[in-house]
């Protein structure tokens, strides 16, 4: 079915969306067309009473559960747009110290029980120090200085580490520190 | 102290929600749900989607609180958003709102090529309640793109042009749409009137 451009003026008549020229021009026209006055009546009462009798539908939700729905997804929305926590930014010193940190830790502990256990008796006997530094030359200051080397032996300390397997010593004489472990048993 | 929200009006609401008081909005929500969910009822006509689009809505309009400026009311600024998000639930349903003319022109149906004489007019006499039932009946029988421009130019009063804006079409097809809407109201109205007599 074709729409007569003449119906939808009626319309837009029944609208008001014709200017006041073509308001007249249609008046004109509908009062010698009783199919157009007819038309003009029944968009009329269709839309008078539709507007004045809107059917509403009732919301049978109750208030407090309505808004929880509502209030839960707000929250929702909340949460996913907050800014998200800064993440710490490794710094390249960091990255290699992270990587050869345990490398370096294993090899220390090597070198020092490689001291440990070749030369024992030279970390605890201060004479076999003597003789092996003697083997030195007769220039060393040490052999030249027995005496003084002897009480700064004396005023070295020596402080234990608990450990349930080892006891761990620190030694520390002229101006040097020396690290051992000794086994407890 | 808390505010008295009951004896705010719809834009001190509007404001102080703006300012992030979900308080004011929940208070604004008690006072539009009804309307709220009637309107995006009567554009799906379905009761649990209507629910769901309503409170969509609901959180649209909060995330868009600033954009609010009070050139409308309060109302009439929700039910907007209300029937943007309908259309576009529609659309995503592809329930063929946006059907073509000589689509609709088929649901017509040759018998009423004309629209109805209305002599007498079929609602007269008729209690509101009754009234409302067959309105209400006869929406139901309209395709949704009938449906849809009956909603938004007689009960939200939308003009031509904004109407074929939010649809995405030309002001023609809309007048032809709510002429076609318009007079298949007529024939069921008349229908209801005559079954009644029977």
């Amino acid at each position: 079915m074709e729409i007569s451009e003449f119906e939808l003026k009626i319309q837009s008549y029944v609208d008001g969306e014709l200017a006041p020229r073509e308001m007249l021009e249609l008046e004109e026209a509908l009062k010698g067309s009783v199919e157009g006055r007819e038309t003009l009546a029944a968009l009329v009462m269709v839309k008078r009473t539709l507007q004045e009798n809107e059917p509403i539908a009732l919301l049978e939700t109750p208030r407090e559960l309505y808004w929880s729905g509502i209030e839960r997804q707000i929250l929702g929305l909340e949460k996913e747009s907050a800014p998200a926590p800064k993440v710490q930014t490794e710094t390249l010193w960091s990255q290699i110290w992270r990587r050869i940190a345990p490398v370096s830790a294993a090899a220390l502990v090597i070198a020092v029980l490689m001291i440990v256990f070749t030369h024992p008796e030279a970390l605890r006997d201060p004479s076999i120090s003597n003789q092996n530094l003697s083997m030195a030359g007769e220039n060393s200051s040490l052999l030249k200085e027995p005496e003084s080397y002897q009480a700064r032996i004396e005023e070295a300390s020596e402080t234990a580490v608990s450990s349930e397997e080892f006891s761990t010593f620190e030694y520390t004489a002229s101006g040097m520190t020396v690290v051992w472990l000794e086994h407890k048993n | 102290m808390r505010p008295d929200y009951a004896s705010m009006d719809d834009a001190e609401l509007a404001a102080t929600a703006q300012g992030g008081d979900m308080r004011s909005f929940e208070e604004l929500v008690a006072r539009h749900r009804d309307k709220i969910f009637a309107r995006a009822y009567s554009m799906c006509r379905n009761e649990e989607e209507a629910v769901d689009l309503s409170q969509e809505a609901w959180v649209r309009s909060w995330k868009k609180l600033a954009q609010f400026q009070g050139d409308s009311s309060f109302s009439t600024w929700m039910t907007r958003i209300t029937i943007n998000l309908c259309l576009d639930h529609l659309r995503k349903k592809k329930r063929r709102i946006f059907e073509s003319i000589e689509k609709m022109n088929e649901e017509s149906g040759g018998v009423e090529r004309l629209i109805p004489l209305v002599d007498e007019n079929p609602t007269a006499g008729l209690e509101n309640s009754e009234l409302r039932s067959r309105i209400d009946q006869a929406l139901e029988e309209l395709s949704e793109a009938h449906r849809a421009v009956i909603v938004m130019h007689e009960f939200e009063e939308m003009e031509y042009r904004e109407i074929a804006k939010k649809l995405d079409c030309s002001i023609g097809t809309i007048m032809s749409r709510l002429f076609y809407a318009r007079k298949k109201l007529a024939v069921l109205l008349v229908k209801y009137k005559q079954e009644e007599g029977l």
